[in-house]
């Protein structure tokens, strides 16, 4: 009964059958057989750790006594289904250990017409181990997503209330050297110059913390999104950059996405910016477009400026880096950070390919999951980015150790 | 043009309720030099505002404002309470409320109109736009506008 249980999962034939007792015993769980009454007629050594009856206490009871009560009834229901339509079937139960615990297992069940006829083949699978694995990860799941809430409110009413007493020291410095200027010295005005300079760097910088921690906390609802749109309408907020820099810009066929609009424009206003800004000799030509790749699109925007060395291609994604000082190229550094929050916010990668050589320019690649081929992965990451993360790295987390264990 | 030798009654009177004493000096110097005359009262919360416009203990026999000039966010009580207190009062109602606030939150002015704010403007973070503000308002309320006579 055992070897045609065996036989039917399609295991190789011949050479297995000498050494079968052992290859029964190292599988990850109880094997038994059972006759067409359901009572037990063998059963493999993982038995005893599993309910804590030997072998010999198991043979001759009915399968349904090693299970809790309430699971009673769908055993016997479970092996009446599986006899009557000569298929196989699997259901979670929970069984009972001798010691009166409960213990969650799958139970695989398998009609076996032939050689012996009316009889089950059954496999016990203790799936505790996996229950507290998805309740750890379920676990810490939920302490990431409040730790970045948390982040994102520090981040927002920081800013804002770092906003008072900032106001107070610009007013007042303007006002200052607005009343007094060249009436005390040369050197005074020059350091209200800079004290007023640092203000104005200082408004700079949480503005823009404000605008990265509003990539979490006024985030929109997901929705179809054909992208030529949002690169139309960034292209119409650069029209003044595009203008002073003798700039062009324009796109290929782009294709239908799903995003939160506003983050998106704001993506590309970002990069397109940044294109125009870096810009080398020549008047900057920008362009953006779009391939398929399986099942994600990469976009990619070019252009011809100054490059970014390899060795800087990670950095410029972190908060407030610049490669440049600020006499070259005005900003505060965290534009990229933004552009890669929202890429990873969507569920995608973003990264740059550069040479660095005068002249050669810069392609900015980022991916947008083709909508439609992952669009139940896609709606929990528009809930909650930290959570469907959480929960995704958990699931191949589990699959990973289940892999293990077959 | 300056007038010379206004007598008070033709001063226009502002009230202005603001526990911050570097954000009143502010408003004072952007009122400076202006054309309009005014006589600024200050009060620092809610409660003392209240008391001023009922004329109320120390504050009785002060000229009743024209115009308020309204911190949100003060301490006993905040202006959000002032507000709702002035518009549910038949008599002081009909000064006109400017609530001068650091807030933008969408929250802050639409609650304030809906408790009949007569306007909501954000405390600007550069002096000179704030100036050019206050101006704004002088310049709406006591010439472009017709107040209600007491």
């Amino acid at each position: 009964m055992v070897g045609v249980f065996l036989f039917r999962r399609g295991s190789p034939t011949g050479e297995l059958t000498p050494s079968l007792p052992q290859v029964v015993e190292v599988l990850p769980g109880a094997l038994l057989a059972l006759d067409d009454r359901g009572v037990v007629r063998y059963a493999s050594a993982r038995v005893t750790p599993l309910v804590g009856y030997s072998r010999e206490e198991v043979l001759g009871q009915p399968l349904a006594r090693l299970f809790a009560a309430p699971s009673q009834d769908r055993v016997s229901q479970m092996l009446a289904r599986v006899h009557g339509t000569r298929t196989t079937d699997r259901v979670e139960l929970s069984a009972r250990h001798r010691t009166g615990t409960e213990v969650l297992v799958e139970v695989s069940v398998d009609w076996s017409p032939t050689p012996a006829p009316g009889a089950f083949a059954v496999f016990l699978r203790d799936l505790s181990e996996r229950t507290e694995l998805v309740e750890a990860l379920a676990v810490r799941a939920a302490e990431l997503a409040r730790s970045n809430r948390d982040l994102e409110q520090f981040a927002y009413v920081a800013s804002h209330d770092l906003q008072e007493p900032l106001r107070m020291v610009g007013s007042y410095t303007q006002l200052l050297s607005q009343r007094y200027h060249g009436q005390i010295d040369a050197e005074a005005d020059e350091y209200l110059g800079y004290a007023h300079d640092g203000v104005i760097r200082m408004r700079e910088l949480i503005d823009d913390l404000l605008a990265f921690a509003r990539v979490g906390t006024r985030a929109e609802p997901f929705v179809r999104i054909r992208s030529e749109e949002v690169v139309d309408q960034a292209l119409d907020n650069l029209e003044a950059a595009i203008a002073t820099q003798k700039g062009h810009a324009d796109h290929g066929p782009l294709p239908e996405i799903l995003g939160d609009r506003t983050q998106l424009v704001q993506l590309f206003q970002n990069l397109m910016g940044n294109a125009l800004k870096f810009r080398g000799p020549a008047d900057p030509v920008v362009r953006v477009e779009a391939v398929r790749s399986g099942g994600e699109w990469i976009f990619s925007v070019r252009d011809n400026g100054i490059g970014i060395p390899p060795e800087y291609q990670e950095k410029i994604f972190g908060m407030f880096q610049r490669l440049h000082g600020r006499g070259e190229y005005p900003g505060t550094g965290i534009g990229l950070a933004i552009c890669k929050r929202v890429v990873e916010r969507h569920g995608g990668r973003i990264w740059v390919e550069s040479t660095g050589r005068p002249g050669e320019g810069t392609r900015f690649c980022f991916t947008f999951p083709v909508v439609g081929a992952v669009s139940t992965e896609a709606a929990p990451a528009a809930t909650d980015p930290v959570v469907s993360e959480a929960t995704r790295r958990a699931q191949s987390l589990i699959e990973e150790r289940l892999r293990e264990l077959i | 043009m300056p007038q010379s030798a206004p007598d008070r009654a033709s001063r226009v009177h502002v009230l202005i309720v603001d526990d911050s004493p570097s954000d009143v000096r502010l408003i004072r110097e952007a009122m400076r030099d202006s054309s309009i005359l005014s006589e600024i009262h200050v009060v620092a919360d809610g409660i003392e505002a209240l008391a001023y416009l009922r004329q109320a203990g120390p504050y009785a026999g002060q000229a009743r404002p024209q115009l308020i000039l309204l911190d949100l966010n003060m301490p006993r009580k905040d202006g959000r309470e002032v507000l709702r207190e002035i518009k549910a009062d038949s008599d002081l109602r009909k000064i006109p409320v400017v609530i001068l606030s650091s807030s933008g939150a969408p929250e802050d002015i639409a609650r304030s109109y809906d408790a009949h704010a007569n306007c909501y403007i954000r405390k600007p973070l550069d002096f000179d736009e704030f100036r050019g503000l206050v101006r704004q308002i002088e310049t709406f309320w006591f010439t472009a506008a017709e107040l209600p006579s007491e």
